[in-house]
Parts: C-alpha cells; sequence; structure tokens
C-alpha cells in the first residue's frame, strides 16, 4: 500500500485521529508522519483529536493494494489492469441498456448509463470501495413519502413555446428555427380539425 | 441579473467579492458547492446523441419554468459561445474546464441568482448544480443549493439506488454528488513554505487541496482551494462540516505563520510586499501567473493596511480583471495574439494601480 499523503513512497505508519464518534485512519511513509502535525499539539484545543500511532501498518493492509490516494483517471486505468492480468477467465460485460462494455468503460473513463452500476458492479464494487472507503450512502435521497411526486411538466401544453423562449435567449437560432416548424406544423393541425368540425 | 452575453458580466464584480461578515481577514475568499445528478432514465452524456442532449436540455427548459430561483435566469449554449464567452463563464468560475471546451448540442448553462448559482447542463453529468458565495460560508449557501435539488428532484425522476445514493457518470462522485470547495489565500504558510504540509495533512483527512486553477494546478501565490474527495458514505451536511473544520484549522495555522513572520522579519516581508507593488504599478509586460503572485503579495500588504486607498477588495477586482478573459474584453483587445497579453496586462496594472492609490 502508498502512503496516503505522497502516494509515492509505501506507507508504513498508520495514524488513527478520533474525534468523538469520528475515526479518520491514516496511513503514511515515515517522511510524510513526520511532517504530520495537523490537528495535533500546535492545535486548538478544542478539536484537538486522540491520536494514535502504529508503525508498520503497511504490512496488514497488503490485501488491499490499491487506490486510496488515486485520482479518478487512475482508477479506471487500474480496473483495465485488472481486466488485462485476467482476461483468461473474464468474459468481456456488455452493458444491455447502453451498450458500454469495459473498453469503453476504460477509454472513456466514465459509464454509459445509470444501468452499468449494476452491469459492471463487480469491476466497480472495490474501486468504489477504495475511493471512498465506505460502500453505503448516508445522504439525501428523493423524498418518496412526501407525498406524490408533481409530473414533470408533459412535452405538450405549450412546452414548444417555452424551449422556443429558451433557444432564443441563448441564440440557438437552428434550434429556435425547428421549434418554430414545429408550433407552425402544430397550429394547422388545429386549424384542421377546425375545419372538419 | 440577465446578461445577453457572458461578456457583458465582466464589468460587474464577482458577487462573492465582498468583505461583508469576513471572519477569516481576508483568508477565505469563496466557498463553493455542486451536486451532480442524472435523469434515471436517460444514457448520460459521454453515451448520448445528439438527439439526446437535446431532449435533456429542453427537459430542463421545462422543469424549470416553474422554479422561482431560474425565473430570470440566463440561458447560454456552449455551441453559441465564442472563445471570450466561455472564458468569462470559466473565470468566473460558472463553468468548469470540461465544459469550456464543450460545443456538442444540448449542452450549455443556466445563470441565475445574483450570477452566483448556476446548472450546467450536459457536462459529465445531466446537471451539475453549483452555488458560490465569498468566505468561508459553506453552511449559508447550502440550504439554497438543496432547496433548489428538490424542487428538481420532485419533477425529474434522478437516477439513484438506496444504497449507492445518486449515480454519477464516473463512480467517484457517486452517492451524495456533492463536491465542496473553499479558496483560501494563504501568503504566511506559502512564503514559510509549509504549503506541501498543509496539502498533505488536508489530504490524509480525506479532502484536497490544488491552485486557484482547479485539477493539476498549483498554488500560485499561496491561492489554493481544499474540496472533499469522497462523496458517498457520508451526509451532505457532515462533509461540508468536514471541510469547514479543515479550513478553519488551515486559517489558525496561517494567521500564525502571517503573525511569526511580521514579528521575526518585518521588514523582509513588507520590502517584499513593498517591491511587488512596484512591480505591478511599473512593470510593462506582466505574464498572468506573474500577475497572480504579485497581487497576491499586494493582497496581503493591503490587508495589513501598507497602502492608503487600497483594500483588499480593490486587489481582488484588479486581480478578477486581470484574467485574460476579463482582460481581453475590458481593454478592447479581444483579437490580439496570446503573446501580445501581457503587455496588455502591464499597461492595465499600472494604470488601475495608480488610479487607486495616491
Ligand atoms: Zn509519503
Ligand atoms: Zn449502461
Amino acid at each position: 500500500m502508498q502512503c496516503q499523503a505522497c502516494g509515492t513512497s509505501p506507507a508504513e505508519v498508520q495514524i488513527r485521529e478520533i474525534r468523538g464518534e469520528e475515526v479518520n485512519t491514516l496511513y503514511l511513509c515515515n517522511a510524510c508522519a513526520e511532517n504530520y502535525d495537523l490537528g495535533t499539539s500546535s492545535c486548538p484545543s478544542l478539536d484537538e483529536p486522540e491520536v494514535t500511532i502504529r508503525l508498520s501498518a503497511a504490512s496488514q493492509q497488503s490485501e488491499s493494494p490499491s487506490a486510496q490516494t488515486m485520482p479518478p483517471d487512475d482508477l479506471i486505468d487500474d480496473l483495465q489492469q485488472t481486466e488485462d492480468s485476467e482476461d483468461a477467465r473474464i468474459e468481456m460485460y456488455e452493458c444491455p441498456n447502453c451498450g458500454w462494455t469495459e473498453q469503453t468503460l476504460s477509454e472513456k473513463k466514465r459509464l454509459g448509463c445509470p444501468e452499468c452500476y449494476n452491469t459492471f458492479w463487480e469491476l466497480l464494487a472495490p474501486i468504489i470501495h477504495d475511493w471512498h472507503n465506505e460502500v453505503a450512502h448516508k445522504g439525501e435521497l428523493p423524498k418518496e413519502q412526501e407525498g406524490e411526486r408533481k409530473p414533470a411538466p408533459p412535452p405538450g401544453s405549450g412546452h414548444l413555446e417555452r424551449e422556443l423562449d429558451v433557444a432564443i435567449a441563448c441564440e440557438d437560432y437552428e434550434r429556435a428555427a425547428e421549434l418554430r416548424d414545429q408550433l407552425c406544423e402544430q397550429e394547422n393541425t388545429y386549424k384542421c380539425t377546425d375545419q372538419r368540425t | 441579473m440577465q446578461h445577453q452575453s457572458p461578456k457583458k458580466m465582466v464589468e460587474f464584480p464577482l458577487p462573492w467579492s465582498g468583505a461583508e461578515n469576513d471572519q477569516t481577514d481576508g483568508i477565505a475568499i469563496s466557498s463553493r458547492i455542486r451536486l451532480a445528478r442524472n435523469f434515471a432514465s436517460t444514457h448520460f452524456p459521454a453515451r448520448s446523441d445528439a438527439e439526446t442532449l437535446q431532449e435533456v436540455w429542453d427537459k430542463v427548459a421545462r422543469g424549470l419554468q416553474s422554479c422561482s430561483l431560474y425565473s430570470s435566469a440566463a440561458w447560454y449554449k456552449m455551441a453559441t459561445l465564442d472563445y471570450l464567452d466561455r472564458q468569462v463563464l470559466r473565470e468566473r468560475q460558472l463553468i468548469s474546464a470540461e465544459m469550456s471546451e464543450k460545443t456538442d448540442r444540448g449542452t450549455g448553462v443556466v445563470v441565475a441568482g445574483e450570477d452566483n448559482v448556476s446548472l450546467m447542463i450536459n457536462e459529465e453529468d445531466h446537471l451539475r448544480l453549483q452555488i458560490l458565495g465569498h468566505g468561508l460560508q459553506l453552511q449559508n449557501i447550502w440550504p439554497c443549493l438543496i432547496k433548489t435539488e428538490r424542487f428538481l428532484n420532485r419533477i425529474f425522476d434522478f437516477a439513484h439506488t438506496e444504497k449507492l445514493g445518486y449515480l454519477s457518470a464516473c463512480p467517484t462522485n457517486v452517492g451524495t454528488g456533492l463536491r465542496a470547495s473553499v479558496m483560501l489565500h494563504v501568503p504566511g504558510l506559502w512564503l514559510t513554505g509549509k504549503l506541501k504540509k498543509v496539502y498533505n495533512a488536508a489530504e490524509a483527512l480525506g479532502l484536497s487541496v490544488r491552485g486557484a486553477a482547479g485539477e493539476e494546478s498549483e498554488a500560485l501565490g499561496g491561492i489554493c482551494q481544499v474540496s472533499n474527495r469522497f462523496t458517498l458514505g457520508e451526509s451532505e451536511e457532515d462533509i461540508l462540516k468536514r471541510i469547514e473544520t479543515t479550513v478553519r484549522r488551515i486559517i489558525w495555522y496561517e494567521r500564525n505563520a502571517q503573525r511569526r513572520l511580521l514579528r521575526k522579519q518585518q521588514t523582509e516581508i513588507y520590502d517584499k510586499i513593498g517591491r511587488a507593488y512596484g512591480q505591478l504599478k511599473y512593470g510593462y509586460t506582466v505574464p498572468e501567473d506573474e500577475a497572480v503572485k504579485l497581487l497576491s503579495l499586494v493582497r496581503w500588504g493591503a490587508i495589513c493596511g501598507l497602502f492608503s486607498g487600497l483594500n483588499r477588495v480593490n486587489v481582488d477586482d484588479v486581480m478578477r480583471r486581470q484574467q485574460k478573459g476579463h482582460l481581453q474584453i475590458l481593454e478592447s483587445a479581444s483579437h490580439i495574439g496570446r503573446e501580445e497579453l501581457p503587455s496588455v496586462r502591464g499597461t492595465f496594472l499600472r494604470r488601475s494601480l495608480r488610479n487607486q492609490v495616491q
């Protein structure tokens, strides 16, 4: 495991910062551990954490060799490497919803659609775990219980006018022309029905 | 404020440049929070064709119709913006670097509030809602952002799962989709060579510190931003609190560093600041990174009260206007080549420092 501060030297020191309920665990190389003093002696005593330092934590952590401090792009490179080294037994997954494959995933460094999370979960789980240290969400979610979801303004009833306003406002004249044509068409249809009645 | 073109924004001070309620002696410059959201039944932008991107755009245009915050917003499509428009939006932190390169149909930004609220459409994610505020005020700007998000959440079906929270195009944003950052001016830590130490310590706490210009940039003149790395496993409020706690501690370090410098090496420090001021006031060609370093020192001098008639807000305003997009528009130099910029900047700096100081 690499040092979480510099990312280059192997981690040799484990530092645990404990503030009430909150525990931060760091793995640092010796040099970075020496520089580590945020939150120690010179700090306002109010939020001074309890710090425990353990040497040679690296060996205990050797099972997760990956990426706690890697930048996002490397994450998926990492994924590609895993794939390369094990390609004998991993067949190419393809997302049934968007057609994204493992290869597009590693080229574009992005997922293709929400369903990709299911499709590539086995590959993504360790990455997500390493990056965030957690795999359980603890934040906002849509509030289903607060009664019925207000439906999005339906396409229809004046939406073309609204889109036209926006197209004109941002000088997208190509789109504005399209919308104007559609509006004309709509009006003509109404006229036709009028005449028939 | 609804500007016909982003270029029109350059005359206005940054909405987060005020000095009211600043309890950090100008050390915290600005705060920013953004949320990433995606529509459940639509491919992410990288996988979408032009038609789908346009549909997303139209859907947002319809949805925001009834949102009071966006009722008088300005809508800008990237395809209709020229280089300087993009540059200005970027310099005012309303779009990302990635966005400023885009030309796809249905890609753009909605700017609302006092030009401190923006919504990027079809950047990496379908929606990136953002709010900016001056100084250290993550907790104060958050309610407005989440209120807008909840409004949108009632009318749109955002991709999410119980376990992973909101799903984003990149797994590093999954969960809350929240990235918050605070821009800091820490000349004391910069001059005492302690920045690296702060970087490492903050990084070890799960935060990242980088230069003002984003991703790989260095902290020019001790101007840096602190932001969260993780978006999953911690609630929005906890993320904001954690950043704020660390930022307060960095501010505390900075105050100590400043005090120590002024106690032990006052003459040397004032000399540095004075020379920086002289270079700005009398220089003829000044590249942007040099201007930022010099202005950073002058900013500290202004905070220390070294210059009569030049306060921190004045310096921040010069800092804003000397950025290349703003500069080219304000100096009517939109068609000059890159190599001429330093001399245009030199002229601008000489003039603005002459005007502001007797
Ligand atoms: Zn290290
Ligand atoms: Zn997919």
